[in-house]
């Protein structure tokens, strides 16, 4: 066992993960500390591969890029060839990145208004539907995004830039910003 | 009540809501819904600004964007907005507002004497007059006399918000084609997004009433407004400018915002398809004295009347080219107010405008203009002469009393957008305008802004382009609509007289661009001077130029251009229509991203533990660092000197997480790592670290790291800090444009791991302290190794490499364990004397080892060669990136190359970046000095620097020159302290 | 600001993109082989036309690929978009023959 503490890249504003709700604004922030982030690589295209990925998170990767599915573990299309597992616990398989990011759901009636402040990508249901995925920008910080359901979103962003991205998503939901 | 000169009923202004504003210092009254134009109107004040360059008295001359005259600043010190024009702001309670340009204000302006000084003051006259001994001896003087308003001082205190949008199809203006062009489009489905810059939809029927299916025109698009309102797909926004179209479809649009938050709204919109339904500018005519204040367009005196309820004037004359106007003098006597004339430029107007005329008991002169406008600051009477189809006027008819005098010269298509979107134009002489012609972009323009002025044409022209953009998009639909019956006059073309004047009159007395002086005889000025191009003639008098851009102006000014050239208006042509539409707000563009969110920096993992230690900390590679740990008074020189010392004298800490870190794996890793590398990376063995250059494709040092090999397949790449998001792009543009058949992968990793680097003596006593899985003893772990295993409990590398001269052992966790593994070294490093030290001990202790510093100690033309790698480079059969560029001439000749630099006199800190020169021949620069510090452990300053020839003149003796003077300096080798590496290998 | 497609993401805009010179630059070697002349022609000699140019995009803020991208240089129109070793689409081929013969 570590005698070493976890801290996320929000820990200065909680230890036990950063929390905070615009009721009037429509959105919820809430940080997901600890969650399992890993990449998988495979340029073989072949079936081998697909099949034990099917094996360890009980989905086979998805080839339609940009978007996920979801077995015990999210697998999300990035690259060609390359996937992101989130949630579950790392394999030996994967290259475990958890601790390069910083999870924060975003999830509300206005969420895919607020990410749209600075979001390029079309959040519209229509166009960026449940389990649908990107890598794009939150304003200048690059993030990964992904829609659980149409008012849920995931949002990984690079650790060391995770308070500068909370504070920018607390102030655009902020009403002052309204 | 709200002014005398409020009209007792109509108007769409709220009466149940009086508001109180000041201009110039004095308190007025006004109602909700007036902008602050219709509100001064109101109130009886004709003088409102004056004129940018000969400071002439002007009044209000339109009811939009177009307005000329009337600019105000609004409010003060930070919170101020110069250069607004009266008429597009919308009045609130405890508006203040004061006239630009004018002091003490506009009605008693200081400067007005310039005005006594027009015969001498032509286009040109500054490029032509103040030239000697320059422009600058005057500058000052003159901006003082000359120029609008003044920016705000201070900080804006206001948040500025921004939105992207995404639509099927975006309709630019939400007058009666924007709105029946959005019910087509979006009747199917298609996302529609409508703009529009007023406070209510309705464009032109706002304030120029007219009949729709036998009924009031704007309740009849009320009713289309409702229907789209109660569709999901549409969204109306009011109140928002689009203000350019860029590439591919991409519209900004400027929402002003009023809920107490934010104040503007930069909307980002990407269409697939776009209407603009932008609808005209009047224009005005250009004769003697047409800047008299209450010189108005007719149009907007119509728009006072109709939709503010406010009388312009009381007693009103109305000059015209064109059918227009006889609907703003109906309106104006229908509101009470006296039409003396209506004097038609042409000779037989149509027979059903002089009917209608004859009906309302108003007069119509025929072939009549004005010859001369009395009264300085407001229209007192308009003298009125005979005209000829050229524009020449005759004789003398006689002089009418009026005190508003509307004019009309046709309307011009607003076109900047469509020409934003890279559309072109042509002159239309049926419709008396420049029309578009064809747009390289997915836009379409409907209704006045085709110079479609008919309103039954523009109906059906906006709600055939709807469908077409919905279908356009996959969006048909199968919808019928029923266009409304309307009884409207039939369209006659405008006759094309722009300019009346009298024979031999060139013009001095006729504005063309009131907002920058620029007359008829300036125009003909420049044409005579050869600026007959139209941006010569543009960038010449000033013409079209500052906050209205010449709305009311360019085509007037292209007609007199091409009249007086004997030239086509489309030969002459227009100037380039850039974005933004109309002046937007500076904040809007910025939003939120200002100060330190404009670029945000990245903090480290265990940012909250060196912030408790006091650390100074500074952006180093976007990076916030700690630079040095501070103890209470101590200065930035004496804590890098004192972690220097504690560390060579026992051991210290050091925040290294941002050093890149790329993983390199698969069957061709090794190959792929041998081409990129100037060293050779196969015989990199597993467990071994490599010190390596990487060079670009021009042979130039790009980044510098250590490559370890974790696995036969498995390799980590470490660049520098700054180098670390830039160098993974770097291998995988290699992998993917040149190599891809090589099997491996490219994953950065930077931060995944905490990166504690502990070095000095007591390094590996420290190390001890925790459980490890790692044999870390000299003969199992020596320097220049890489080995994983347990740390502390957690899965950890450890690396034994240094950038000190020291013995150091770089020990990564992953991230979330890198504040506590922080934490836990200093507690337990406490009885060795453990000290935390920044940045600027590490370049000191680099500096002093003579380790190079990419990027400080080379520039954009080092080459390995000259840092020591030609060796390398030689010894190397295989290719690499940049190698074929070290082999050309450039990099044989005689080379700045990488050296040490003492001062041989024991004087202060050899100056950064002072030029290595001969002491006998100071006029030539051999170099210079490209890190610099007092080095603690030597006691004296050491230096590194690129010298000609450098290596091959170590021990002469050369000069160091810079701005303090002179420092005599000797060459020597790079390394100044440990050159065995006795301390490294232990 | 571009709207680029991806051949892989789609439709982006050109801020989560960087671009990266010429297509289909073909590189020299091995360096013993190749005269200075070659080299340097292969390293500063570029085209850049007025009209259709082949060029390099990365999606930098997305997939992180590299792909090709015809593009017009005055009026911005992609007229193809394709992957990294694929061959130009026929009608872009066709176009840059015109062009070169012009």
């Amino acid at each position: 066992m570590s005698d070493l503490a976890p801290s996320s890249g929000l820990s200065h504003l909680s230890r036990a993960g950063a929390a905070a709700m615009f009721a009037g604004e429509g959105v919820a922030l809430r940080e997901e500390p600890g969650l399992c982030a890993m990449l998988l690589f495979d340029k073989s295209e072949d079936s081998k591969f697909r099949r034990r990925v099917a094996r360890t998170f009980g989905a086979e990767p998805p080839t339609t890029p940009n978007t996920v599915a979801v077995g015990a573990s999210a697998i999300a299309w990035i690259a060609p060839g390359q996937w992101l597992v989130i949630g579950g616990d790392p394999v030996a398989d994967g290259l475990d990145v958890s601790d390069a990011y910083c999870a924060i759901s975003v999830k509300g009636r206005r969420a895919a208004d607020l990410l749209s402040k600075s979001v390029p990508v079309d959040l519209d249901v229509k166009a960026f539907a449940a389990l649908c995925c990107a890598r794009t920008v939150l304003g200048s910080i690059p993030i990964f995004l992904m829609a659980r359901d149409e008012s849920d979103f995931l949002l990984l962003v690079e650790r060391g830039l995770a308070y500068a991205a909370w504070a920018w998503l607390v102030d655009g939901a902020s009403p002052r910003a309204r | 009540m709200s002014g005398a000169f409020r009209l007792p009923g109509g108007g769409r202004v709220d009466r149940s809501r009086p508001l109180r504003f000041r201009m110039d210092g004095r308190d007025y009254d006004g109602l909700a819904g007036d902008t602050l134009a219709s509100a001064l109107l109101a109130n009886g004040v004709r003088v409102v600004g004056r004129s940018f360059k000969l400071h002439r008295p002007r009044g209000i001359m339109s009811a939009g964007l177009e307005e000329a005259n009337a600019l105000v600043g609004v409010g003060d010190g930070a919170r101020s907005d110069a250069n607004l024009k009266a008429t597009e702001i919308e009045l609130f309670e405890g508006l203040e507002a004061h006239s630009v340009n004018a002091w003490p204000n506009a009605g008693r302006d200081a400067w007005s004497a310039l005005g006594l000084l027009k015969p001498f003051l032509p286009a040109g006259f500054y490029h032509k007059t103040f030239m000697r001994p320059s422009w600058r001896t005057y500058e000052r003087a003159i901006r003082r006399a000359a120029g609008l308003g003044h920016a705000p001082r201070g900080r804006d205190p206001d948040t500025y918000e921004k939105q992207f949008a995404h639509a099927d199809v975006l309709v630019i203006g939400g007058g009666l084609g924007g709105l029946v062009a959005a019910l087509s489009a979006s009747a199917g489905g298609a996302q529609v997004i409508v703009v529009d810059d007023q406070s209510e939809l309705g464009g032109s029927l706002l304030g120029h009433s007219a009949s729709i299916g036998g009924g009031d025109g704007l309740a009849w698009l009320q009713g289309i407004e409702a229907a789209l309102r109660s569709r999901p797909n549409v969204r109306l926004l009011t109140r928002t400018t689009a203000t350019g179209i860029y590439d591919h479809d991409f519209v900004l649009a400027c929402e002003r915002l009023a809920g107490g938050g934010a104040r503007q709204r930069l909307w980002k919109i990407r269409a697939r398809k776009i209407i603009s339904a932008s609808g005209a500018f009047e224009r005005p005519l250009v004769f003697p004295d047409n800047d008299r204040p209450g010189v108005m367009l007719a149009g907007a005196a119509r728009t006072y009347v109709e939709r503010y309820a406010v009388a312009p004037g009381r007693s009103a004359v109305v000059v015209t080219n064109n059918d227009s106007a006889y609907h703003a003098a109906f309106a104006l006597r229908a509101a009470g107010l006296a039409v003396a004339a209506i004097a038609d430029l042409r000779a037989s107007p149509p027979r059903h405008a002089l009917d209608a005329a004859r009906r309302h008991d108003i007069e119509v002169l025929k072939a009549t203009a004005p010859l001369k406008v009395s009264g300085r600051r407001g229209v007192k009477s308009v003298t009125l002469a005979g005209v000829d189809e050229t524009g020449r006027l005759g004789a003398t008819v006689g002089a009418l009393e009026c005190d508003l005098l509307c004019v009309s010269g046709g309307w011009s298509p607003a076109l900047h957008l469509f020409a934003h979107a890279g559309g072109a134009m042509r002159f239309d002489l049926q419709r008396g305008a420049i029309v578009p012609r064809e747009a390289p972009q997915p836009i379409a323009c409907v209704g006045a802004a085709r110079g479609t002025f008919s309103l039954a044409a523009s109906i059906a022209e906006a709600y055939a382009a709807g469908a077409h953009a919905a279908s356009a998009t996959g969006h048909p639909s199968n919808d019928v609509f029923n266009a409304p019956e309307i009884d409207e006059w039939p369209q006659v073309a405008a006759a094309p007289i722009v300019e009346v004047r009298a024979a031999g009159s060139r013009g001095a007395n006729s504005w063309v661009d009131l907002q920058n002086d620029v007359t008829a005889a300036d125009v003909r000025l420049a044409a005579r001077e050869n600026y007959q191009s139209v941006e010569h003639l543009k960038r010449y008098t000033t013409l079209g130029m500052a906050v209205d851009q010449g709305k009311t102006s360019n085509v007037n000014a292209i007609a007199i251009m091409a009249a007086t050239t004997d030239r086509t208006m489309d030969a002459v042509g227009t100037t380039r229509f850039r974005p933004p539409y109309t002046p937007t707000t500076l904040g809007a563009f910025a939003g939120r991203e200002t100060g330190e969110r404009y670029r945000p920096l990245r903090r480290l993992p265990a940012h909250e533990a060196h912030a408790e230690l006091g650390a100074a900390v500074e952006d180093y590679g976007g990076w916030l660092r700690p630079a040095f740990y501070p103890k209470p008074g101590e200065s930035e020189s004496q804590a890098v000197q004192r972690e220097v010392k504690m560390t060579r004298g026992a051991v210290g800490l050091f925040d290294g997480s941002p050093l890149g870190k790329i993983e390199v794996c698969g069957q061709d890793a090794a190959e792929f790592l041998n081409r990129i590398y100037v060293n050779n990376m196969l015989t990199l063995g597993v467990g071994k670290a490599r010190y390596g250059l990487m060079l670009d494709e021009y042979g130039i040092v790009k980044d510098d790291g250590v490559l370890s090999r974790l696995g036969p397949e498995q390799f980590l790449v470490g660049t520098t800090s700054s180098g670390a998001s830039s160098i993974a792009f770097w291998l995988e543009e290699w992998h993917q444009g040149e190599w891809p058949a090589l099997r491996l992968t490219i994953a950065p990793v930077t931060a995944q791991w905490a990166v504690m680097t502990l070095t000095g003596p007591r390094a590996r006593d420290l190390l001890r302290a925790f459980a490890t899985t790692i044999d870390l003893s000299a003969a199992a772990c020596p320097h220049m190794s890489a080995r994983e295993g347990m740390f502390a409990g957690v899965a950890a590398r450890i690396q034994r490499v240094s950038f000190t001269g020291e013995l150091s052992f770089e020990v990564s966790v992953p991230a979330r364990y890198g504040e506590a593994l922080w934490r836990e070294m200093m507690r337990r490093g406490r009885d060795l004397g453990i000290t935390p030290y920044g940045v600027e001990a590490l370049m000191v202790m680099r500096i002093e080892k003579g380790y190079l510093h990419v990027g400080s100690d080379t520039d954009g033309t080092t080459m390995p060669q000259d840092v020591g790698f030609a060796e390398a480079i030689a010894k190397k059969k295989a290719d690499f990136v940049g190698k074929r560029s070290t082999m050309l001439p450039v990099g044989r000749d005689a080379r700045r190359q990488f050296v040490g630099l003492e001062g041989v006199d024991g004087g202060g800190p050899l100056p950064i970046g002072a030029h290595v020169v001969d002491p006998s021949d100071v006029r030539r620069s051999h170099g210079w000095v490209t890190s610099t510090c007092f080095s603690p452990t030597l006691g004296r300053p050491v230096a590194l620097g690129l010298v000609e020839n450098g290596r091959a003149r170590t021990g002469e003796t050369v000069a160091l020159a810079s701005m303090h003077g002179r420092h005599p300096a000797r060459i020597a080798g790079p390394c100044a302290f440990d050159p065995e590496g006795a301390r490294l290998n232990v | 600001m571009l709207l680029i497609e991806c051949p892989w993401c789609g439709p982006r805009a050109e801020i989560e993109y960087s671009y990266g010179g010429p297509s289909h630059v073909t590189r020299p070697g091995p360096p013993e082989a190749v005269s200075d002349a070659e080299w340097s022609a292969y390293l500063h000699t570029r085209r850049n036309p007025k009209g259709l140019h082949l060029e390099r995009w990365r999606h930098t803020h997305g997939c992180r690929q590299w792909f090709n991208v015809a593009r017009d240089t005055v009026t911005h129109r992609i007229s193809a978009v394709y992957r990294m070793g694929e061959p130009i689409p026929a009608h872009v081929a066709q176009a840059v023959k015109k062009d070169g013969d012009a």
